[in-house]
């Protein structure tokens, strides 16, 4: 069953289009990322399904309701605000009852279900401290917890993770996946970070200037971008097309034929095989893998990743030469000819 | 839930209802009572036309007097933005471990109303003051060596209480200030002369020009020193109080008018010049280690600083201590002596006398609370909803800004000396709430601001966190939005407070025998050579005083220190 659906929507601030015509759905217990740069427009797109804007064109359906001119209170959607936006003058359990206060529950449904969802969330123990004493980790729980006890339709988390380190995004985010399996609550989780979005999401939506350019599960976003953007975006890419692709395929095609290839889709060998030859141009050794940077005789660069394997491993050094293949090359070609 | 919620319904009436409230508050007190002014300054005996403004500006003599208010205007900028500018270089750059004490006696003038200021200054200054008495004795002169009356005495009170805004605006654009600017020019070669024009100026241009406004303001409105030590020099608000006095509502009138057009064009004047160059700032990204502190600049800085801290402490001590001394002894003796309690406990003893005090007290306070009520929803409504409709009740709850005092009291005179339905159909004038009412009208535009810049300070994630939870506006608002501004309203309040408890020229046009003010008795007991007592009022009233100091430092540290 369909839960949120977005049917051709516009928004523009001060005559400048920030959407346009974006259509998905959301469906009901599905964790939806929103991937692409700064000022695509993800974070409206969330504000339009929160109901804080109302679009200039398009409609916002809760399965067969209209809610476009909603008011965000009578939504009941939960959100995670990016700087968390909990109530300084609050306890930790003031924030998680306070919307359970504005629903009128009675007083030991708003204490059982603050316990509850500060049990699940790990905040038993902070309840009564301020939210201003905890840690960035901390103070996103109060926040994770506090969308969460309203029961809402859905979970909006907007961008949750930007004001933590990188050891503690990681464990959060896990942490995030956990509780959403756990109460299959229908998510949009809204990140620039293809780490983040690949590793916590049922389905990714890559978006660029208001535009959604490929939808789908992060393994099908990863492995068939369709677009230079979305396979620039999400991990690294290279590019390779006219004599190069030539001499790899061993045949002429068009010029306007190029093909779109992940780094440790290609390898670098002594032997000649099928490939062309290529001067080692950087090494990075970055420690689980290498990253080497490549220049071909047409002085076109690519870049290769080689699984780090100790001893046995056969390391690649600067001016080295070497012979480049790409697997499945042949493959990749005959869907563009 | 549903899309059209009753809280939803219910806090759309209350905001139209408010709203109502407010346009007719603001109407009734502010634009009509200026329209009413506007029609008596037109109203002749045969009718209406420019006659009343034609005769007065054909008189020389009242020509001068508003010459000598846009000089006083002018000359309270040059000289408290001199003193004012110079104490924030110092005490940012310069200013050493003794810094904190400093500035909180450097803030003091802030506390302590003008008419106490004015009373104090005569008592040591003054033909029989104590510090022109002893220069007399000292330096064995026949006659005392100066007389403190006329424009200089005058602008020297000023300077003395208005420096506060120069000081405190420049102080804090100085704190906020990127210092990284500074060593960047340095690095570049730049001399200490030239980092000053380049970039310390620039950022604190806007401090300047808000500062100017405000003194400007203060300065042309300023009655208690031109009345009280203004000897010949005569300005429009003391002429206003004698054209009042006599009756002359028609010619005080046409006076308003002009004070109302001095103030208001230089105000658009300053703030045409806001908009132009008033635009650089930057954010403080380095801290402020400015070197080294030495020298004999510096040693000369601090004997100036020495100067103005004894400057400023000397009125305070002057009035405590003869507070405590027989009147007889403060006529006759270069320094009083004879320790007494009689005058407090004649104030304590006598409710006739307590009157005054209680009056105060409980007008600033009905003041403030008026002037919150209206002004925190305002603030919340113009800053996050912003719009055609609030921009005009941002004018209006602003306009007294631009109205001197006296405007302001002359416009009440003249819209609520009769029957008014803006006053349930009530006469105002020689009520007890006319007072109130004139000093919540004056304390809008502080409170509005003070209001204003706390809500611009809460993140508006917090206002829809509240509201994706189900909040309401209103429940959203007395919730999340005033517990988390609390500190910036208290910090308002309590300035609004201590400028209405000492408040004395709308005090002089609209007091009655319901609700005679401390100002007001202060005045007339040292008209009536009752000393002792003045200035024991004088005593309570700084005592009320520091202790809101002391609460404004608590609410609103940041903004202060």
């Amino acid at each position: 069953m369909s839960n949120i659906v977005l049917k051709n929507i516009s928004h523009a601030y001060a005559k400048e289009k920030v959407l346009d015509q974006v259509n998905f759905s959301i469906e009901e217990g599905e964790l939806l990322t929103l991937l692409g740069p700064s000022g695509c427009g993800k974070t409206t797109i969330l504000r339009i399904i929160a109901g804080f804007i109302i679009p200039d064109e398009g409609t916002v359906a809760n399965g067969e309701k209209d809610i476009t001119a909603w008011t965000p209170e009578s939504r009941n959607m939960g959100i995670v605000f990016q700087n968390y936006a909990l109530f300084p003058n609050m306890s930790v359990r003031d924030n998680i009852a306070y919307g359970l206060k504005i629903r009128k529950k009675d007083k030991t449904s708003i204490r059982d279900k603050c316990e509850q969802y500060m049990e699940l969330t790990g905040l038993l123990e902070y309840q009564n401290r301020k939210v201003n004493e905890l840690s960035g980790g901390q103070q996103q729980r109060v926040a994770i917890a506090r969308a969460l006890a309203i029961e809402p339709q859905m979970l909006l988390l907007d961008e949750p993770m930007s004001n933590l380190d990188v050891s503690l995004r990681t464990k959060m985010r896990e942490e995030i996946r956990a509780i959403q399996k756990k109460t299959g609550i229908t998510t949009l989780f809204i990140t620039h970070d293809q780490q983040e979005a690949l590793s916590i999401s049922d389905r990714i939506a890559v978006m660029q200037k208001g535009r959604i350019l490929k939808m789908g599960t992060p393994k099908e976003i990863y492995d068939d971008p369709g677009q230079d953007f979305v396979a620039d975006f999400v991990g690294t890419s290279n590019h390779i097309g006219g004599a190069v692709l030539e001499s790899l395929l061993g045949r002429r095609i068009a010029d306007s034929v190029s093909v779109c290839v992940r780094p440790e889709q290609i390898q670098l060998s002594r032997d000649k095989g099928n490939g062309i030859l290529v001067t080692v141009k950087e090494v990075k050794f970055m420690g689980m893998y290498f990253e080497y940077t490549v220049v071909s005789a047409q002085k076109e660069e690519y870049r290769i990743v080689e699984i780090n394997l100790g001893k046995i491993y056969h390391e690649w050094h600067v001016n080295d030469r070497a012979y480049m293949t790409v697997d499945n090359i042949g493959d990749m070609v005959g869907g563009y000819e | 839930m549903n899309n059209k919620s009753d809280r939803g319904i219910k806090s759309g009436w209350l905001k139209c209802l408010w709203y109502m409230l407010l346009a007719f508050l603001l109407i009734g007190y502010i634009v009509v009572p200026f329209f009413c002014t506007v029609i008596k300054a037109f109203e002749t005996e045969n009718g209406y036309g420019i006659g009343n403004i034609q005769e007065y500006l054909s008189n020389p003599n009242q020509l001068r007097v508003v010459g000598n208010t846009v000089l006083l205007g002018a000359a309270s900028v040059l000289v408290c933005g001199a003193v004012g500018i110079a104490l924030a270089l110092y005490m940012t750059f310069l200013a050493g471990r003794e810094k904190k004490a400093v500035h909180i006696l450097l803030l003091s003038p802030m506390m302590i109303p003008g008419v106490i200021v004015v009373i104090a200054f005569n008592q040591l200054y003054g033909e029989s003051g104590i510090i022109t008495k002893s220069l007399e004795y000292l330096l064995q002169l026949t006659e005392i060596p100066y007389r403190f009356q006329g424009f200089g005495a005058v602008v020297f009170v000023i300077a003395y209480t208005q420096y506060v805004y120069f000081y405190l605006n420049v102080y804090v654009a100085l704190k906020y200030m990127d210092y990284s600017l500074i060593e960047a020019a340095r690095g570049m070669g730049a001399s200490k002369l030239r980092v000053f024009a380049d970039v310390v100026w620039p950022e604190i241009l806007p401090a300047v020009l808000t500062s100017v406004i405000v003194t400007f303001a203060s300065g042309i409105s300023s009655f208690s020193a031109p009345n009280l030590i203004g000897g010949g020099f005569k300005v429009l608000s003391t002429q206003i109080v004698r054209s009042k006095a006599n009756n002359h509502m028609e010619i005080a009138s046409v006076q308003v008018m002009l004070l109302f057009l001095i103030s208001l064009s230089v105000m658009l004047l300053i703030q045409f010049y806001s908009k132009k160059y008033g635009n650089a700032r930057s954010f403080r990204a380095a801290s402020a280690g400015m070197g080294k502190k030495k020298g004999f600049f510096v040693f000369l800085c601090r004997i100036v600083i020495i100067v103005q801290i004894v400057l400023v402490i000397l009125p305070v001590i002057a009035i405590v201590y003869l507070s405590f001394v027989e009147t007889k002894s403060i006529m006759t003796m270069i320094f009083p002596r004879g320790f007494t309690l009689e005058n407090y406990l004649v104030i304590v003893e006598k409710g006739r006398v307590l009157k005054p005090i209680i009056n105060s007290v409980k007008m600033s306070v009905m003041a403030v609370a008026a002037g919150l009520v209206l002004t925190v929803p305002a603030a919340y409504m113009i800053v996050r909803r912003g719009g055609r409709w609030n921009a005009v009740f941002k004018v209006l709850i602003m306009l007294p800004w631009a109205m001197p005092a006296s405007v302001v009291a002359v416009n009440l005179i003249n819209a609520f000396n009769h029957k008014s339905i803006f006053a349930l159909n009530q006469s105002l004038i020689g009520g007890f709430y006319i007072l109130p009412i004139a000093y919540t009208i004056t304390s809008l535009p502080l409170l509005f601001s003070s209001n204003e810049v706390a809500v611009q300070g809460i993140n508006k994630n917090l206002e829809e966190a509240s509201r994706s939870l189900g909040a309401d506006m209103f429940y959203t608002f007395v919730h999340v939005i005033v517990p988390n501004i609390a500190p910036g309203i208290m910090a308002g309040g309590v300035l609004g407070l201590i400028r209405n408890i000492g408040e004395y020229t709308m005090s002089a046009l609209l007091y009655g025998v319901y609700n005679r003010p401390i100002s007001i008795s202060m005045v007339t007991n040292m008209q009536e050579y009752k000393m002792g007592i003045s200035l024991a009022y004088g005593v309570i009233v700084i005592m009320i005083c520091y202790a809101a100091l002391g609460l404004i430092f608590k609410f609103d540290k940041e903004r202060y220190f």
